[in-house]
């Protein structure tokens, strides 16, 4: 039978022995200073959502065409600001009009992306259509510090029998795009704060293949853990520190259908 | 290693914050994750927990009176901010969180107690971290989750009598198999 000091003393050692990740004081602190910072949960149909990864600061800047970049450029570099990180100049026109989203079946996605495509399985029971979309991804290199027009990106649209949408991306997998961000900002929906709201963003990775999903409204965290599980993909490691955020050696802008 | 916060840092940090604060978060901050983690199980949610907690903690601190209470004090606000993300998100426990296991436990005696843990209630969880680690009373734990004290003592009385019987048992006696769903009660 176990003494109460007994179990003090292991309740003691095994808190001591959980390694603890770097302090995100910065964070922290910029949360404490807004009135209302808890994680936000709901969010805006998809569709209209311009996500920027300001946590990732460096990884992701997505916009769609149903936001005037007017809208979102300010809101990027407010938050650029607060992450203390210097965005990219913007892109050319010439990689802005071929960042073009194309509907395309499974088949003519397969002859456009050089990675073996698993597409989503295990999806909610209520999705009534899919679309695909394949759309031309904005490179900056923080090498040659240029634009370039790369790969598509997939992005797997869905509806559900209450007219709402979710979608899941899918791309190349890419060592040197750095660790992806655990929350994407909403651009389109601020708080009283004028902060963008923030989703939790989910990433894994099946063979060559990439794939991410942000929860929201329209798409929950356990709906996007039941398609990573039925795909048995490997979930990518989120970056946990600025430096791993800020460590890729481009920075990807993508537009959303 | 509990929350130690050398002489007048407290002081400092409510007078003149920036880097004072800064080291404030950085002490609490590894100790809001492992008692977030060893709660919650899961290293996202206690990633969340902690941060959650470090927020209200620089929140609060400009106001707090006593800097001698702050170690009582933050262990309350670490524990309430676990508890509050467990009912944010009352889930089924992931199959890989189980395979993550050996990542947030060091050795097969954490593994041990981390499963016995995990197999009651949140309420009863946070009571007995507070009790065999912080080393709170059941008054103190009572103040601290709002709830009766007598509900404290019946939950403490409860968790430990479960925890005496699985240590005292097969090593793998609470273990969940891979095939298991783990279902985490929320009081």
């Amino acid at each position: 039978m176990y003494s109460d000091a007994q179990i003090s003393s292991r309740f003691a050692a095994m808190i001591a022995g959980i390694e603890a990740p770097v302090s995100p004081a910065s964070d922290i602190l910029l949360r404490a200073s807004r009135p209302d910072s808890r994680p936000s949960r709901g969010g805006p149909p998809v569709a209209g959502m311009a996500a920027v990864a300001a946590a990732a600061a460096g990884i992701v800047l997505a916009a769609t065409p149903l936001v005037a970049p007017g809208l979102v450029a300010p809101l990027a570099a407010r938050i650029a600001e607060l992450m203390q990180w210097t965005p990219p100049p913007s892109p050319p026109k010439s990689v802005n009009a071929a960042m073009v989203p194309r509907l395309v079946s499974l088949a003519t996605a397969r002859s456009l992306v050089t990675f073996r495509i698993v597409p989503p399985t295990g999806l909610p029971r209520d999705v009534v259509s899919e679309k695909i979309f394949a759309t031309p991804i904005g490179v900056y290199s923080k090498i040659t510090h240029a634009w370039t027009v790369g790969p598509p990106s997939l992005t797997f649209s869905y509806r559900r029998s209450n007219g709402r949408e979710f979608q899941f991306s899918a791309e190349k997998y890419d060592p040197h795009a750095g660790a992806p961000p655990k929350y994407l900002f909403d651009a389109d929906e601020t708080g009283p704060n004028g902060l963008p709201k923030r989703h939790e963003h989910f990433a894994w990775r099946n063979g060559d293949q990439s794939m991410s999903a942000t929860e929201d409204d329209d798409l929950a965290t356990a709906e996007i853990e039941a398609v990573r599980a039925a795909m048995h993909g490997t979930p990518l490691r989120r970056a946990t520190s600025r430096a791993e955020l800020h460590s890729g050696v481009i920075v990807k802008q993508y537009r959303i259908p | 290693m509990p929350i130690r916060l050398e002489g007048d840092l407290i002081r400092t940090a409510q007078v003149e914050g920036g880097a004072a604060l800064e080291r404030v978060i950085s002490l609490v901050w590894p100790e809001a994750y492992r008692i977030s983690a060893s709660i919650l199980r899961d290293r996202g949610l206690a990633e969340d927990a902690a941060q959650d907690a470090c927020v209200a903690i620089v929140r609060a601190l400009p106001a707090s009176h006593d800097p001698r209470a702050f170690y009582g004090w933050s262990y309350r606000v670490i524990v309430n901010a676990a508890m509050s993300v467990a009912r944010r998100r009352r889930t089924v426990e992931p199959l890989e969180a189980l395979d993550d296991r050996r990542v947030l436990f060091d050795s097969d005696d954490s593994l041990d107690l981390a499963d016995a843990l995990s197999a009651l209630p949140i309420a009863q969880r946070c009571a007995i971290v507070l009790h065999y680690y912080a080393g709170f009373t059941s008054r103190e734990i009572a103040e601290s989750t709002g709830l009766p004290r007598s509900t404290i003592r019946f939950h403490l009385m409860l968790a430990r009598g479960r925890l005496r019987k699985a240590l005292s048992s097969d090593r793998n006696h609470l273990r969940p198999t891979q095939k298991q769903e783990v279902y985490h009660d929320v009081l």
